[in-house]
C-alpha cells in the first residue's frame, strides 16, 4: 500500500486548513461507520483464543514440541470442510510424534458457539483458535482456507502452502493427490532431518483481510 | 498526542481517497454497488444453489455474504465455474440455462476491484423465494427410499441408485414428477428410472448397503426415465398428450449423485408424482449413442476420440440430450447433418466434468426430418497432465463401469412427429445396437456388432471391435 515516506511526503503537502476540512469529512464518516460496527474492544479481538475464548498463545509454548502445525480453515468453505478427513488424519499421525496442531478459525464474523459447533459438526480432534484479526494468518502469509503454516520450535517458519494437490482450482480437483506437501514436511521434520524453507501455492478460499 | 490523532485521520483520509480512485479508475465515474448491481446477478444466478439448506456450501444471500467472498466470486465467475453450466451457448438452446453474461462478469469484476461497496439500501431487490415443499402442489403418490444412505465423509464423489417400489393404478399416467432430498446439502443431483425387469432389485440385492453403486448408468436398460432433479431446477413435467405409461410390476430407480462435505452425512429422499388420467397419444424412445463402445485409450493420449452416428428414419423432434462419459472426456460434440447437408448443432461440452453430468432439455424441441445422420464425436484426454486422471501414472483406460474405465454415450430423447413411427424408431435403435445398419458405427466392421454382443452377454472380457474408434 501507500508506503511512510510517500505518505510523509503527502503529509506536508496538505495545508493546515485542508486538514480541518479532511478532520470533520472523516469525523461524519467515522460517527456513521460507528454505528454499523459492533461494539467490541479491539484488544479483545486482536487476542488468539481457543473456542472457549481462553487467551491461547500457540507459538509460545515451550513444552519439548518438535513443531506447531497451523491449519487456517473456516466453518464453511468447501474445499477447507473437505479437507477434514485428511486433516484427521495428519492430526492422528502426528501429534503423537510431538508436533503440535491448531485449527485457526480466520472468519472474523464467526461466533465461538459456531466455531464450536462446526468443530464438533466436522469431528475435528486437534486445538482450534480464533484469531478474528487474522494474526496468525498474517504472520504465516497464509491467505486462502484450507493453508498450512509450520514453525520449529525455535520459532522459525519452515513451510506455508497447501496440506497437498488434490485441488488444481476451483471447482476442478484431482482424483486424488499427488503430491502431499506437508506430510513430506512433517515427515523431515519428526525424522530429525534438515529441512529448508518451502513454500506452495494453497487453493481454497480467500481469508477476507 | 494531538497531533498523533490527526496523523492517524489523515492516513485514514488517504486510504479512503486512494480507494475511491482504484475504484473510479477502473469502471468510470461510479463504480457498481452490490444492492443496484451485484444483488441482482447473485439473486438470479446464485442464491438458488447457494442458500440455507442447498447443496452449495455456503450461503449468498446478502451483502454480507457475498462482499467477503467478493474475490473469489470474481473469479470463480470470470473463470465461468460459477453458476456450474457446461453446454457451449450456440450450441443448442436448453431449458434452465446458467450463464452470466460477459457484461454481469464485468460488473463483478468492478464492484470487487472497487472495494465491493454496498450502495444504496433502498436499490437492493427482493431475494426470489425459494420453494421448500411440493413445487406442484400435493403429489398424487409419494414414495421415499426405503431406508436411509449413510454418506461418506471424503471425495470423490459418489453415484448410487436405489430401489423404490411404487404402484400407479390401471388407467392413471403420470404427468410429472418432483424429487425432494432430504439432504441437499450432499445432493448434486438425481436422474430417475423405471425397471420393469427386476434386474435393480437384483443388483441391490448384490451390493451391501440400501442401494447399489453405479459410476454412471443403472446396470440395465431402464423401461423409461422418469425426469431428474437438481439444485434451483423445476419438477419434470411430460410434454403434452405424452405422459408416461407404467406397467405393473415396475419399480422406481433413484440415481443420485452425492457430494461428500468433509463430515458423514445421511439422505433419504422422496419423490412426489402427479398422475393423468389422458393416455399419451405420443411415445419418445430413448437412442443410446456409443453404447457399444471398444474405447482403448493408451496410456499418455491426450486426443483420443471416439464417434459414433445414427441414421433417423422418421421425422422426429428431440426434447433432451444426455451426454455421459467418465473423468477423462473432455470434450463432447453431438450433431444433426440434415438430408440437405445443413448442420445443426445438438449440444457442444468443451470441459465436461464428471461432477456436473445432467440432462440437457431444449427450450423447444429441436426438429429434424426423416434421413437426419446424427454424430457424437468425444475427446479424451488420458495424460499426466490431466488433474482428472483418476490413474496416476496414466493407465490403459477401456470401456467398462469402474471409475478407472470410460465410456461415451450420448442418450437422445426421440419423439416421432407421426405417433405411429415409434415402431421404426425402436427398430432403428435396434438395429444400431445390434450394429446391423450404416452410420459410422458400422464403418470397418460391419457384421461384428452382434458378434461383440452376444460376446458381452456371455461376460466375454475381450470386446470384439465393433465401433471405430478415431485416433
Ligand atoms: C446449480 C447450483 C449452483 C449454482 C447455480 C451456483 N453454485 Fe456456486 N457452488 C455450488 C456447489 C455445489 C459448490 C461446491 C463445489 C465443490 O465443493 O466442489 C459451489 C461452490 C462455489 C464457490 C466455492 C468454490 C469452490 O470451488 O468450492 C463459490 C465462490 C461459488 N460457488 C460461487 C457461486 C456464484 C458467484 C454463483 C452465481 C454466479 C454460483 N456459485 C452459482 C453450486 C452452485
Amino acid at each position: 500500500m501507500l508506503k511512510p515516506l510517500y505518505l510523509r511526503m503527502l503529509m506536508q503537502c496538505i495545508r493546515p486548513w485542508l486538514r480541518a476540512v479532511l478532520l470533520a469529512v472523516i469525523g461524519v464518516a467515522c460517527s456513521a461507520c460507528a454505528s454499523r460496527m459492533p461494539v467490541s474492544a479491539p484488544a479483545e479481538n486482536r487476542r488468539i483464543t481457543n473456542l472457549d475464548e481462553q487467551p491461547v498463545d500457540p507459538l509460545g509454548a515451550a513444552d519439548g514440541r518438535r513443531a506447531t502445525v497451523l491449519l487456517f480453515i473456516t466453518n464453511d468453505c468447501p474445499i477447507s470442510n473437505g479437507f477434514a478427513p485428511e486433516i484427521h488424519r495428519l492430526c492422528d499421525a502426528y501429534m503423537p510424534q510431538g508436533i503440535a496442531f491448531y485449527l485457526v478459525y480466520v472468519d472474523p464474523g464467526l461466533t465461538a458457539v459456531d466455531a464450536r459447533q462446526h468443530y464438533r459438526d466436522y469431528g475435528y480432534r486437534c486445538q482450534a483458535l480464533l484469531d478474528r484479526r487474522n494474526v496468525l494468518a498474517r504472520r504465516a502469509g497464509a491467505t486462502v482456507t484450507p493453508e498450512a503454516a509450520v514453525f520449529l520450535a525455535d520459532g522459525r517458519q519452515v513451510y506455508r502452502g497447501r496440506i497437498n494437490d488434490l485441488y488444481v482450482d476451483y471447482g476442478k480437483a484431482r482424483f486424488a493427490p499427488t503430491t502431499n506437501d506437508l506430510r513430506d514436511m512433517l515427515e523431515l521434520i519428526v525424522r530429525g532431518e534438515k529441512v529448508e524453507i518451502r513454500t506452495t501455492v494453497a487453493v481454497g478460499c480467500h481469508i477476507p483481510m | 498526542m494531538k497531533s498523533r490523532t490527526e496523523c492517524v485521520v489523515v492516513v485514514g483520509c488517504l486510504l479512503t481517497l486512494a480507494r475511491f480512485t482504484q475504484a473510479a479508475t477502473a469502471v468510470g465515474a461510479s463504480p457498481p454497488t452490490f444492492n443496484r448491481d451485484i444483488a441482482p446477478i447473485i439473486w438470479n444466478n446464485c442464491a438458488a444453489c447457494h442458500h440455507a439448506g442447498e447443496v452449495a456450501p455456503f450461503n449468498l444471500t446478502s451483502y454480507e455474504d457475498v462482499r467477503k467472498r467478493a474475490k473469489q466470486v470474481a473469479k470463480i465467475t470470470h473463470a465461468r465455474t460459477m453458476p456450474p453450466w457446461k453446454a457451449e451457448p450456440g450450441y443448442g438452446e436448453f431449458e434452465g440455462e446458467r450463464r452470466l453474461s460477459d457484461a454481469q462478469i464485468a460488473t463483478i469484476q468492478a464492484w470487487a476491484e472497487a472495494g465491493a461497496p454496498e450502495g444504496n439500501a433502498a436499490d437492493l431487490p427482493a431475494l426470489p423465494k425459494f420453494s421448500e415443499g411440493w413445487q406442484l402442489g400435493q403429489p398424487d403418490i409419494v414414495v421415499q427410499m426405503v431406508e436411509p444412505y449413510t454418506v461418506r465423509a471424503e471425495r470423490p464423489d459418489i453415484f448410487r441408485c436405489f430401489v423404490v417400489p411404487f404402484n400407479i393404478p390401471a388407467g392413471k399416467y403420470v404427468k410429472a414428477v418432483d424429487y425432494r432430498p432430504s439432504n441437499r446439502k450432499i445432493t448434486h443431483h438425481a436422474l430417475l428410472f423405471l425397471d420393469n425387469t427386476g434386474m435393480a432389485r437384483k443388483l441391490d440385492e448384490a451390493d451391501p448397503g440400501p442401494g447399489y453403486s453405479r459410476m454412471g448408468g443403472v446396470g440395465f436398460l431402464p423401461s423409461g426415465g422418469m425426469g431428474g432433479w437438481a439444485p434451483g431446477a423445476a419438477p419434470h413435467r411430460f410434454p403434452d398428450h405424452a405422459a408416461r405409461a407404467v406397467g405393473a410390476n415396475t419399480d422406481l430407480v433413484i440415481q443420485t449423485h452425492f457430494h461428500p462435505s468433509g463430515k458423514v452425512e445421511t439422505e433419504q429422499a422422496s419423490v412426489g408424482i402427479y398422475l393423468t388420467d389422458e393416455a399419451p397419444k405420443r411415445t419418445a424412445a430413448t437412442v443410446p449413442l456409443g453404447v457399444r463402445s471398444t474405447i482403448d485409450i493408451p496410456p499418455g493420449a491426450r486426443d483420443y476420440k471416439w464417434a459414433d452416428s445414427i441414421t433417423l428414419p422418421v421425422a422426429v423432434e428431440i426434447p433432451a440430450i444426455t451426454p455421459h462419459a467418465h473423468y477423462i472426456c473432455k470434450d463432447m460434440q453431438v450433431w444433426a447433418t440434415l438430408p440437405t447437408g445443413e448442420k445443426r448443432w445438438l449440444i457442444w461440452i468443451k470441459d465436461w466434468d464428471f461432477d456436473w453430468q445432467g440432462q440437457y432439455r431444449y427450450k423447444a424441441p429441436v426438429e429434424l426430418p426423416a434421413g437426419t445422420k446424427i454424430d457424437m464425436v468425444y475427446t479424451y484426454d488420458n495424460s499426466a497432465d490431466n488433474p482428472r486422471n483418476p490413474s496416476s501414472p496414466p493407465q490403459r483406460v477401456r470401456r467398462g463401469e469402474q471409475t478407472t474405465d470410460e465410456m461415451g454415450i450420448t442418450f437422445l430423447s426421440v419423439m416421432p412427429k407421426n405417433p405411429s413411427d415409434i415402431k421404426s424408431v425402436r427398430e432403428a435403435i435396434r438395429d444400431h445396437f445390434l450394429n446391423l445398419r450404416g452410420g459410422a458405427a458400422a464403418e470397418g466392421s460391419t457384421g461384428s456388432g452382434l458378434g461383440a454382443l452376444l460376446g458381452r452377454l456371455r461376460g466375454s472380457t475381450t470386446p470384439v471391435p465393433t465401433t471405430q474408434a478415431v485416433k
